[in-house]
C-alpha cells in the first residue's frame, strides 16, 4: 500500500508537526496561529470550551478544512498555507485524507449501505480493492469493535454507540498512520459512552496515535500522554495529564476543570 | 323568437360519438406523437437537467452564472412564449430555419431540463453535510462521493419531484399544437373542423389524456410508498 506519506522520518522529527495554523470562517477567526507535535504512537486530547477552536483544528488536520495560513507536516509531507497561493488540488487532500483516519460526533454513516459496506468502502472504491479482499479486511475490523454479527444490518437498526463502532472500524478499515476523534461520545446516551471508550483504549494499547477532541476529562487524564487546553483560537497549555488537570498554573484552565468538577459532581447527587 | 331566454336555457345539444370512430387513425397519431415527445424530451430533458445540475453544484463562478441564467430564463418564463420564439423569431435572428419538430423538441427539452436542474440541485443539497465528511474522510473524491454516497440517497427524494414533472411535461406537450405539430390536441382541432363537434372531440381528448396519465401517476405513488419503507 502506498505510505509514502508517512514514511518515518530518520532525523527523529516528530509524526506530526503543526506550525502557527490560521483558519477564519468570514469575520471569524477560529484559529490564531496553534502549535501542536504529535509523537508516533501517541494519544493527544484537545480540551477546552464550544467555541475554541478545538474541532476546527482537528478538521484541518485532515484537511476537511483548508487553513488561511501555518503549515501542516505529517511524515515527509509538508502543507504550507501561508504561501501566497496554495494550489491544494481535491486529488491531493482525497490521498491524504485516505492516510488519515477520522471519526465524527455523529458518526456520518451511509444509511443506504450494510454495515460491512461501510467499513470496505474506502478501500473498494479510493484502493480499488478486489471485493473478496476488502471484505476479508472488513471483517477483521468489525471484529475489533465486537460487531461481527451486524455486518448485514444498516446503520438505521444500530445504537449510537454500536454506530459508532461501524464509524471507528471504517476509518480503521484504510489502517491509517493517525486517526483522529472528533467528540466521538457526546451524541451518545451516557450508558453507551464507556463500549465506544473501551475501543479507544484497547487502539491506545495497540500503539494507534490519536489526537481527539474530548469533554470526558476522565478519559482523557487517564488514558491520554498529552493534553492541550484550547481557548478562543489558541493554545492555552499543553502538557502531561498530571500537569494539565493537577498543577495548572494558567487560571483559564484551573477555571475550566472546576467547572466540570462541579457539574460531574451535581450529576452525582442527582 | 317566442318564449326565449337568454338565461338558464336547457340546451338541447344530441350528444354522439361514433363518427369519432371514422377519425381513429389520426386520433391514434395525435396519441403517438404526444406520448413519444413527452417520453423523448422528458428523458432529454432530465439529462440536460443533470448536467446543468452538476455544473451548477461542482463548477466555478464562470460556469455556475450561465447556467443559472439558463435555468431562470427557461423557469421564468411561459412554455408557449418560448415554443412561439423558437419557432418564429429565432429564424430570423439565426438565419437558421428549424421544422416545427425541432422548435418543438427544443422548447420542451429546454423547458424540463430548466426544472429537473433544480430537482436535482435541491435533492443533492438536501442531503447532510455530514454524509461529505464521512466520505471525504476515508479519501474519496467529489465525484465518486457523488456517485456513491450522495446520489443514491438524493435520488429517493427528488423521485416524486420527478414524477410530478413529467406529468407535466405530458400535459405541456399540448402546446405543440399551435406549430402545427400533429399531437393529440392538433389533431383534435383537425377533426372539430371537419365535423364541427368540439363537444365530442375535445371531451374524447380530455379523456385520452387522462387515461394515459392517471396510471402514472397511480405509480409513482406507489413508488412513493416503496420508498418511504
Amino acid at each position: 500500500m502506498n505510505k509514502t506519506i508517512f514514511q518515518d522520518v530518520a532525523d527523529g522529527r516528530p509524526m506530526i508537526q503543526v506550525n502557527q495554523l490560521k483558519k477564519s470562517f468570514g469575520a471569524n477567526q477560529v484559529l490564531r496561529g496553534v502549535s501542536l507535535e504529535v509523537e508516533r504512537g501517541s494519544v493527544t486530547s484537545l480540551i477546552g470550551p464550544s467555541g475554541s477552536g478545538k474541532s476546527t483544528l482537528l478538521r484541518c488536520c485532515n484537511l476537511l478544512e483548508i487553513p488561511d495560513g501555518g503549515q501542516i507536516r505529517f511524515g515527509q509531507k509538508t502543507f504550507d498555507f501561508s504561501a501566497p497561493k496554495t494550489t491544494l488540488t481535491d486529488r491531493m487532500a482525497s490521498a491524504y485524507r485516505a492516510e488519515t483516519g477520522m471519526v465524527f460526533q455523529n458518526f456520518n454513516l451511509f444509511p443506504h449501505m450494510s454495515v460491512l459496506e461501510n467499513v470496505i468502502e474506502g478501500l473498494v472504491t479510493v484502493r480499488r480493492m478486489p471485493i473478496n479482499h476488502a471484505r476479508d479486511i472488513g471483517c477483521a475490523q468489525l471484529q475489533k469493535v465486537g460487531l461481527t454479527d451486524k455486518q448485514a444490518d444498516y446503520p438505521a437498526r444500530l445504537s449510537g454507540g454500536q454506530k459508532q463502532r461501524v464509524a471507528i472500524a471504517r476509518a480503521l478499515a484504510m489502517s491509517p498512520e493517525v486517526l483522529l476523534l472528533d467528540e466521538v461520545t457526546s451524541s451518545l446516551d451516557p450508558e453507551l459512552v464507556d463500549e465506544v471508550l473501551g475501543v479507544i483504549r484497547q487502539l491506545a494499547t495497540d500503539g494507534m496515535t490519536m489526537i481527539l477532541v474530548t469533554h470526558e476529562m476522565s478519559f482523557a487524564q487517564n488514558v491520554c500522554d498529552k493534553v492541550i487546553f484550547m481557548a478562543e483560537g489558541v493554545i492555552v497549555e499543553s502538557g502531561s495529564p498530571a500537569e494539565v488537570f493537577e498543577n495548572s498554573n494558567h487560571e483559564r484552565t484551573r477555571q475550566f476543570l472546576a467547572r466540570y468538577k462541579r457539574t460531574n459532581h451535581a450529576e452525582v447527587r442527582s | 323568437m317566442p318564449g326565449r331566454k337568454s338565461i338558464g336555457r336547457k340546451l338541447n345539444y344530441e350528444w354522439n360519438f361514433w363518427f369519432l370512430w371514422e377519425y381513429r387513425a389520426l386520433i391514434f397519431i395525435g396519441v403517438l406523437t404526444t406520448v413519444g415527445f413527452a417520453v423523448g424530451t422528458t428523458i432529454l430533458g432530465l439529462m440536460v437537467g443533470v448536467v446543468i445540475g452538476l455544473g451548477r453544484l461542482l463548477g466555478g463562478t464562470w460556469l455556475r452564472l450561465p447556467l443559472t441564467g439558463f435555468v431562470e430564463l427557461f423557469r421564468c418564463t411561459p412554455l408557449l412564449v418560448q415554443l412561439v420564439w423558437l419557432y418564429y423569431a429565432l429564424p430570423v435572428l439565426s438565419g437558421l430555419q428549424i421544422s416545427a419538430w425541432v422548435a418543438a423538441t427544443l422548447a420542451l427539452t429546454f423547458y424540463a431540463s430548466s426544472f429537473f436542474a433544480e430537482i436535482f440541485r435541491g435533492g443533492v443539497t438536501s442531503i447532510d453535510a455530514g454524509q461529505w465528511d464521512g466520505a471525504r474522510a476515508i479519501g474519496m473524491r467529489r465525484l465518486q462521493i457523488l456517485r456513491r454516497i450522495i446520489l443514491p440517497q438524493a435520488f429517493r427524494n427528488m423521485l416524486p419531484a420527478i414524477m410530478n414533472q413529467s406529468v407535466m411535461q405530458l400535459k405541456n406537450t399540448s402546446l405543440v399544437s399551435t406549430v402545427a405539430v400533429a399531437d393529440l390536441l392538433y389533431q383534435g382541432s383537425i377533426i372539430t373542423a371537419a365535423t364541427y363537434r368540439p363537444l365530442e372531440v375535445y371531451t374524447l381528448v380530455a379523456v385520452l389524456y387522462f387515461l394515459i396519465l392517471f396510471p402514472l401517476t397511480r405509480l409513482s405513488s406507489q413508488l412513493e410508498k416503496w420508498l418511504v419503507r
